[in-house]
């Protein structure tokens, strides 16, 4: 394994995808736009799409672990569920009550099982280094008075979705042009991780559209990365204040690194001052508020029963 | 709204406190989340009426190691509050520390919205702040739910709060915990690793906050509630 140098930037990881939408609306047609894709077809729908790429037909799970044995997932780079129910809820359920028959008859046990099983799968494509995109079905929820648009799974598949996926996005046609939203909404589901605006699918005879999915994992994957970086940067900041701080026994230090503190920007500011009013405390300094410094507890004692 | 609201709300100066967590309440009863959201466990949360139970005593735990670790084991146990943790339940919440040495832990935030009818000073304190992302630790003794998280509003305030654009849920899932506790052990009871779950800023987060503020404050108002909430001039 290749060591990173602290100072080096992180190669950019692989991402989950979901999208989800009506049928018919072209989620595996967008899906064959990946870079070197290959589909895992549960729901025998791939001949319906245009651009078909590989595709792997299933009829158990034990098809896919047979596959993933014999290495076939590593000559890919992009990797498709189709459908996210027909793997989880019925294929992934079979194989788990076939491991252990009990499983049938305690319904919370066996989707503990599927989900389980299911991260294996997602942790070896990221460590083959495969981007996932899962399509999914849509279907509607009610949540109080609002009626919103999730992904067509179980319940227990759904909050699994919901926790492995870096981008979750609704496929729905806007005035006659399709389009993803991935900025959650009353309405919709979603997760950004990328803040993609709404975006229009182009028409399949668009050269645009040939590397259209290919090109959105490559935006989620650039906006991570940043996300990374500005992280990384943040974290070393909080280390070299935080040494200054704790070190820091003398009141007129507490004050100036204070000053220093608030000229920076705002995201990195609450957590430190926080650090500074606990260093006040454990040293006994107290806030000068007239004079917008800290001193010593003693001396504002002191000061307070001079004028007597 | 009868005449002493509106007189109460028509002093500009007034700020009304109120938590994170009675707003997420408030959403909680808005829409019927689960048949205990009533009315009256909303008023139990502002009025702070909650006596804590095994599992929220166990979970406190946690978050000790977690958030001010200064203990020793002694015999593979270790001496938190009421509670002697196995090293099956107390190692995941010290890996967690050590690996999280840049947490700052318990950050108080507060920030004023201005509703259609009155100022609310919303508080809250987030367990910790590390680089720009916020992280809440969680004990929960089923598996998670993490829909639940996902439409919950507590991350949503805090991201508006504290100005900053993730949050992650941090859920160490307890499994088999006993119905009593014997001699401040719960005898059985194992800790998993804890599970990340991650909540994003987008577009209408700010509007859906205050949304929700506008629509507690109405609330109060209409009810006449609003003697139950501190005032700060």
């Amino acid at each position: 394994m290749p060591v990173i140098r602290k100072d080096e930037s992180l190669p950019k990881r692989p991402v989950v995808i979901v999208i989800y939408g009506e049928p018919g609306i072209g989620k595996t047609s967008l899906f064959n736009t990946s870079n070197n894709p290959l589909l895992i077809d549960f729901d025998r729908g791939v001949d319906r799409s245009i651009f078909r790429q590989d595709s792997l037909l299933v009829s158990r799970w034990e098809d896919v672990i047979q596959e993933e044995k014999a290495g076939t997932f590593k000559n890919y780079s992009t990797i498709g569920i189709d459908t996210a129910k027909a793997a989880l809820d019925d294929f992934l359920m079979s194989y788990v009550i076939r491991q252990d028959q009990k499983l049938a008859k305690n319904k919370l046990g066996a989707y503990g099982a599927i989900g389980d099983e299911f991260k294996l799968f997602v942790n070896n494509r990221r460590a083959d280094g495969a981007d996932l995109v899962i399509i999914a079905h849509a279907k509607q929820e009610k949540d109080g008075d609002i009626i919103r648009n999730i992904p067509d799974v179980t319940g227990q598949s759904y909050n699994l979705l919901l926790r492995i996926s870096d981008q979750v996005g609704y496929m729905r046609t806007v005035n006659n042009k399709r389009t993803i939203q991935f900025e959650p909404t009353d309405f919709t589901v979603g997760k950004n991780v990328a803040r993609i605006p709404l975006v229009e699918i182009p028409d399949e005879n668009d050269t645009r559209f040939k590397n259209f999915m290919a090109t959105l994992i490559q935006q989620v994957k650039d906006a991570i990365a940043r996300q990374s970086e500005i992280q990384q940067d943040a974290l070393k900041k909080v280390e070299l204040y935080r040494e200054q701080i704790e070190s820091c026994e003398d009141p007129d230090e507490l004050t100036a690194i204070l000053s220093v503190i608030r000229e920076l920007p705002d995201n990195y500011q609450k957590g430190l001052l926080k650090l500074v009013s606990d260093s006040a405390k454990r040293n006994g300094f107290v806030a000068d508020k007239e004079k917008g410094c800290y001193v010593r507890k003693e001396i504002a004692e002191y000061k307070t029963i001079l004028p007597l | 709204m009868n005449i002493q609201s509106i007189e109460q709300v028509k002093d500009t100066d007034v700020k009304y406190k109120v938590s994170i967590s009675v707003l997420e309440k408030f959403r909680r009863f808005q829409t019927g989340t689960t048949k205990y959201d009533t009315e009256q466990a909303l008023l139990d949360t502002i009025m702070g009426k909650f006596v804590p139970n095994d599992k929220v005593k166990f979970g406190s735990a946690i978050h000790k190691i977690i958030e001010r670790f200064n203990r020793e084991a002694y015999n593979g146990e270790m001496y938190v509050d009421d509670f002697i943790l196995s090293s099956e339940q107390y190692r995941p919440a010290l890996e967690y520390r050590k690996q999280h040495p840049l947490m700052i832990h318990e950050v108080p935030i507060s920030k004023v919205y201005q509703t259609r009818d009155l100022q609310l000073l919303v508080t809250g304190r987030a367990d910790g702040i590390e680089g720009v992302e916020i992280r809440d630790i969680k004990a929960k003794f089923s598996l998670p739910l993490w829909s639940e998280y996902y439409v919950s509003y507590q991350w949503r305030f805090y991201l508006s709060m504290f100005g900053l654009d993730t949050f992650w849920y941090d859920i160490f899932e307890v499994r088999d915990f006993p119905p009593a506790i014997i001699n401040g052990r719960a005898i059985g009871a194992y800790v998993l690793e804890p599970e990340s779950f991650q909540c994003l800023r987008y577009d209408a987060l700010e509007d859906d906050v205050l949304t929700l503020c506008n629509d507690f404050a109405e609330f109060m108002i209409r009810k006449n509630y609003l003697n139950l909430l501190t005032k700060i001039k």
